[in-house]
Order: C-alpha cells, then structure tokens, then sequence
C-alpha cells in the first residue's frame, strides 16, 4: 500500500504515565479532511488532504494518586514515538467514592503542539 | 464467569466448632442484621457470645420467615467449643464464610441512580418475586451473594444498562495499583 504521507492509526493502544487503557476500548479514527478538485477538462482529479489527525476514544483507569483527566488537558503517550492527544471530553465513573475510571474522547493532529493558555 | 459470581457459588463445605455451615441466604443475611451481629454491618467489636449467636443462626436451615418459629439461643456446649477452639480463630473462619457466599458483583456508581430505601434483604426479595417470579420462600432462601448477581442479572435482561465493572476492567484496575 503506498500513502501520501505518515501512518495515522496505530491498531494498538498507547500508553500513558499517568493511566492505564482498559483493554480492547481504544478506538481510533482518521480524521484527515479531505476536497476533490477536478482538471478544467474534467479528466485530472485532484485530491487535497489537510490537518492529518486521528479521533479517538477509550476507557482509562486513573493510576493509584493520579487525578482524573479533564477537558483541554493534553495527555501525552509514553511511547517510543510519542503523541500528544488533548481530552475532548471525559466522562468520570466512580468506585467505593472514588473516581477510577473515565470515557475520554482525544484528538491527535501531525504537528499538535499543546499551548496553555492563562 | 466473573470471579465474584464463582467465588459465591462455588464453595467447599465450612465446618466451624463442629457445626456445618449453610449456604449463607438472604434469611441467615436478615437474621444476623436482626440480632444486630458485629458479623453484618457496621457494629463494632463481636464476643464469644456474638459467635455463637451467628453459628447458631447460620448453621440453620434457610426458611420462609413468615412461616417458621425458631430457637437461636446457643447451645452451651457450642460455647464451650469456640472457648476450646479459640474466639480469635474462629472468628476469623467465620468471616471467611462469609465472604465466600458474600462476594458481590462490582459496579461503577452513577450520579443518577436511585437509592434503595427499603431493607436490602427485603428489596432484594421483592425483586426476586417481580422479576425473577421466585415464590417467596424460595426467594429467601436462595443463596445472598448469587441473589445481588442475579438481580443485576434480572434488571439487564429487562432492558437495563447496568454498568457492571468488566473484567478488563478489574485487570486495569489492578494494574493501576487500585484495591478492590
């Protein structure tokens, strides 16, 4: 398979420092947008991709002392190639009173630079 | 099968100071919570007498309460042999009974769930009866922790999402350095 471009999806879940992904609730979906151009003749299609990205969701246990993720964090894999996902949204389950475990949707854009803003 | 469900209906027979346990109902659950047992509940402390007492109820046959008188004074001679046996130990073996039929099913609590008002044991027999359509002898006497299963059980079949902590979960859980 030839693709423009690097890789978006990776089929297995990535790790976080601070989490831990319940197994088999990782789901990702490219999200790259893409338009169709037509050549003035009608004959040439042109294809123009832009902000490459993946749409994700999963279930994450928060590790023993962790606090749970909330919207607008940036959560960032502890991998070999390491990727930054800012929460989107995240839906707290709590167990004996304590949260342990959220639903988050993440997204994750090729050049994603995560900025605080005050 | 979940761990906690194999765990309540799989058991090796306890004998304790000489008297067989039953398997641990909602009637023997009722009684311990009508005697006010240290064993059940949040009551603090529990003497020898406290023991005998709960061997005495849980060594009886499960019945319908509305149908059966009985005697739970202990005999002296049980007395004698938690005294002989040790109330420390046999403290300890009792609670492992209880756990081995107590071992509940694990859910994650919802902000809008509806808590029950009426006594659990009696709840959990009124759901047995509605939906499990239980007589109601059977229902009390159907074994506690399997009843907490299957009454979960029940209200999914209805229709229910009820948000059972999976497996993958628990092994996350654990992972994540958490006590269950």
């Amino acid at each position: 398979m030839n693709q423009l471009g690097t890789g978006l999806i990776r089929k297995s879940a990535p790790t976080f420092a601070d989490y831990i992904v319940v197994d088999g609730t990782w789901k990702e979906k490219d999200s790259t947008m893409h338009e169709r151009t037509e050549g003035g003749d009608g004959l040439v299609a042109n294809y123009s991709f832009w902000r490459p990205g993946v749409d994700c969701a999963a279930d994450l246990v928060i590790k023993a002392g962790e606090v749970a993720p909330k919207i607008g964090d940036v959560l960032t894999s502890t991998e070999t190639s390491p990727r930054s996902f800012v929460v989107l949204g995240a839906d707290i389950s709590n167990f004996g009173g304590k949260p342990l475990k959220v639903a988050v949707q993440l997204a994750y854009h090729d050049d994603f630079t995560p900025t605080v803003v005050s | 099968m979940s761990e906690a469900l194999a765990e309540c209906l799989f058991n090796i027979p306890h004998i304790l100071c000489g008297l067989p346990m039953e398997p641990l109902s909602i009637w023997h659950v009722w009684m311990l919570e009508f005697v006010r047992s240290p064993y059940i509940g949040a009551a603090p402390g529990g003497t020898a007498s406290d023991l005998a007492l709960a061997l005495t109820i849980c060594s009886r046959k499960a019945v319908d309460p509305l149908e059966a008188s009985f005697d739970l004074r202990p005999s002296p001679k049980l007395v004698e042999q938690i005294d002989k046996e040790g109330i420390l130990e046999t403290s300890l073996a009792f609670q492992t009974y209880l756990s081995d039929y107590n071992a509940l099913p694990k859910v994650w609590e919802g902000e809008d769930g509806r808590p029950v008002k009426s006594p659990l044991c009696l709840y959990l027999v009124a759901v047995l009866i509605r939906q499990g359509r239980f007589p109601h002898a059977a229902a009390w006497k159907l074994p506690y922790g399997y009843a907490r299963h299957l009454v979960l059980a029940l209200a999914e079949a209805g229709g229910n999402e009820i948000p059972l902590i999976s497996e993958s979960e628990v092994a996350a859980l654990k992972e994540a350095g958490h006590i269950l």
